[in-house]
């Protein structure tokens, strides 16, 4: 399991999808998919190239009830979220 | 907040306006929204076993052909079938309008496994009852 620090704190990465080369909803879906599979308070990570999931991931998470950590794009131009699985 | 069951209504064969709707659907049945589709007339065809669908465009998508081939050849695009199981994997009901079926000569053993049923008007207003509708 991969481990980040994040706002001067660690966390632990459950698991990684990777929807680069993918255009909306499908980078959302697969988030979505994935937190479906692991346990409240695991954190998923998503990476994405769409600009689309930069209001779609906030937005989703709002909606579902899930805790959207950080969503950041990276040097490569890669959006990168952290998302914690709150809903059961 | 309300979390109203949206009704997709696919008439178009041509592959943009499926492939937009099966986005929408993934989108809301990603929020937890209930969705059904009804394929009728033209988009019976992307339902149809063993039948790989040509790159078929209407009205200006002809122009744009070439450009969404291009995308589809680098992975951008999916494939209708895993778009189709990645809907049922969420929920989703795919339903086929009788009147459609019978006004071309479909028989219900044509289509692939991943539909739900055969409808006609009625039952799919009985089962979507305060849905949402969008008609593609």
């Amino acid at each position: 399991m991969k481990e980040i620090i994040l706002n001067g704190h660690k966390i632990s990465i459950e698991t990684t999808v990777d929807a680069v080369g993918l255009f909306c909803p499908i980078p959302v879906v697969r988030l979505k998919k994935e937190l479906d599979k692991v346990q409240p308070k695991c954190v998923v990570e998503l990476l994405s190239d769409d600009p689309g999931v930069l209001e779609d991931i906030p937005a989703w998470c709002h909606e579902t009830s899930n805790k959207l950590l950080s969503l950041q794009k990276n040097e490569e131009g890669i959006f990168i979220a952290y998302v914690m699985k709150e809903r059961i | 907040m309300e979390n109203r069951g949206l009704g997709i209504i696919l008439h178009s064969g041509s592959y943009d306006r499926i492939y937009h709707g099966f986005s929408l659907c993934l989108a809301a049945l990603s929020l937890g929204r209930e969705v059904k589709i009804l394929f009728t007339y033209w988009a019976l065809e992307y339902l149809k076993k063993n039948k790989p669908k040509s790159f078929y465009l209407e009205d200006l998508g002809q122009e744009q052909k070439e450009v969404l081939e291009k995308n589809k050849n680098k992975g951008h695009l999916i494939e209708f079938r895993e778009l189709i199981q990645q809907i049922k994997a969420l929920g989703g009901k795919i339903y086929v309008c009788t009147q459609s079926m019978g006004l071309l000569n479909i028989a219900r053993n044509e289509f692939i496994d991943e539909v739900d049923k055969s409808v006609g008007l009625t039952t799919w207003f009985t089962e979507t009852k305060e849905y949402q509708f969008i008609l593609i």
